[in-house]
């Protein structure tokens, strides 16, 4: 997923702020959420998430990604995992992008389901599919009793796949690009 | 743990309503060398620059979420730290949306506690709402059995409040009330909710709430 160049305020917002975090060093800022799994706590994250997120970078697109793809992952953690006694959040800006970390403790491991579009009339099963394409680097580990899963929300343009979309375009995501619209949408 | 801010102390103020919580507070933090404990503020607010105002929410009507807010203005106070014993999802967000940078659990180990105080003075929002029942024992009364819900009870009878205003004032159902005023006159061995308070009045640590005010 990339962003285009009327993003760039957006881009600039969060920049500033993390050359003003900077100076304290250890990297961007973060927010770190450790709730009870329970359901209630779920859009209370996601309210705290979207909060935090506005301070930086008030644009919609970043915030419904982040939102959206926070509440599935912390949903399917509560759903699937109903002995956690809790769920960690922690998301930080990074210079491109906004990475998403979401842990849970349990003895029955998570076991997702690959992130394909089930068919139209199933019930369920598209969390981890609209995940995949809000967000890159799905990336899901199981490290003794305790399920992470780690994605990454890009608010810079993706130079790589741009180029490798459009030969010769400027990579500074002005064409050849994806919206979080398109993607939500399923559009190529 | 995360250093503290560029290599110095961390300057952090205590704010409660009761001498005794902010002092068993600063004893609590006190060995941390990255710690430095500023100022105690009893029904004050900090009057020297802090990182972080680290506030208790023991004893405060409506958990003192306009407290916090007040504190949010200040411009001493470059971070707030609500701590609380146990809040419902929307108080959470309640408390960062009207300025607190970190809401903790009380029963979280002091190791982390200050940890996210780190954190949160360099900028981070941490909420750490695993909620259980406090052991810490940094309540008033705790020495006289006192839960913590029957402490902050005991605190708005010395201040003179009636149970529907205590009901009111801590969100709790006014049978809850009377069970703890039952529970005090009990550990007390009074007799009476009258005598109850007579007994409490020669216990130094409740009565720096006598001049609370409502809400």
């Amino acid at each position: 997923m990339t962003w285009q160049s009327s993003d760039a305020p957006v881009v600039a917002a969060l920049q500033s702020r993390l050359s003003e975090l900077a100076l304290t060093g250890d990297g961007g800022p973060r927010i770190v959420l450790k709730v009870p799994a329970e359901v209630p706590w779920v859009p209370a994250c996601r309210h705290l998430l979207v909060g935090w997120l506005d301070e930086g970078a008030p644009d919609e697109q970043v915030r419904d990604a982040l939102a959206l793809v926070a509440t599935e992952l912390m949903a399917n953690a509560v759903e699937h995992c109903p002995d956690a006694p809790a769920v960690e959040l922690e998301a930080t800006m990074e210079t491109d992008g906004i990475r998403l970390n979401v842990s849970n403790r349990s003895a029955v491991p998570l076991e997702p389901k690959p992130p394909e579009l089930p068919e139209p009339d199933v019930i369920g099963g598209r969390g981890l599919f609209l995940v995949d394409r809000l967000a890159e680097g799905l990336h899901i580990r199981r490290v003794a009793d305790v399920t992470m899963i780690e994605v990454k929300i890009q608010t810079m343009p993706n130079q790589q796949s741009d180029a490798e979309q459009k030969p010769g375009t400027p990579a500074n995501g002005a064409t050849g690009s994806r919206s979080a619209t398109d993607a939500r949408s399923g559009a190529p | 743990m995360r250093g503290s801010p560029k290599g110095r102390q961390l300057r952090v103020a205590l704010v409660n309503d009761f001498q005794h919580v902010v002092d068993a507070w600063h004893d609590r933090l006190r060995s941390f060398d990255c710690i430095d404990v500023v100022e105690l503020d009893v029904r004050e607010d900090p009057k020297h620059q802090v990182d972080v105002a680290l506030f208790d929410t023991f004893g405060h009507p409506s958990l003192g979420i306009d407290r916090v807010g007040r504190l949010s203005t200040e411009p001493h106070v470059g971070a707030i730290a609500v701590h609380a014993s146990g809040l419902t999802p929307l108080q959470c967000e309640q408390f960062v949306t009207t300025g607190a940078r970190g809401v903790m659990a009380k029963h979280q180990p002091i190791s982390e506690l200050i940890d996210s105080l780190l954190a949160i003075a360099r900028g981070d929002v941490v909420v750490q709402a695993l909620f259980r029942p406090s052991d810490s024992g940094t309540w008033p009364g705790a020495h006289l059995g006192f839960t913590e819900c029957e402490s902050e009870v005991a605190g708005l009878l010395m201040s003179g409040w009636s149970a529907a205003d205590i009901g009111v004032g801590l969100m709790i159902q006014p049978v809850t009330v009377g069970e703890h005023v039952e529970a005090i006159v009990d550990k007390l061995g009074a007799q009476s909710r009258e005598e109850a308070v007579r007994l409490l009045s020669n216990h130094s640590e409740f009565r720096s709430s006598s001049t609370a005010s409502r809400w």
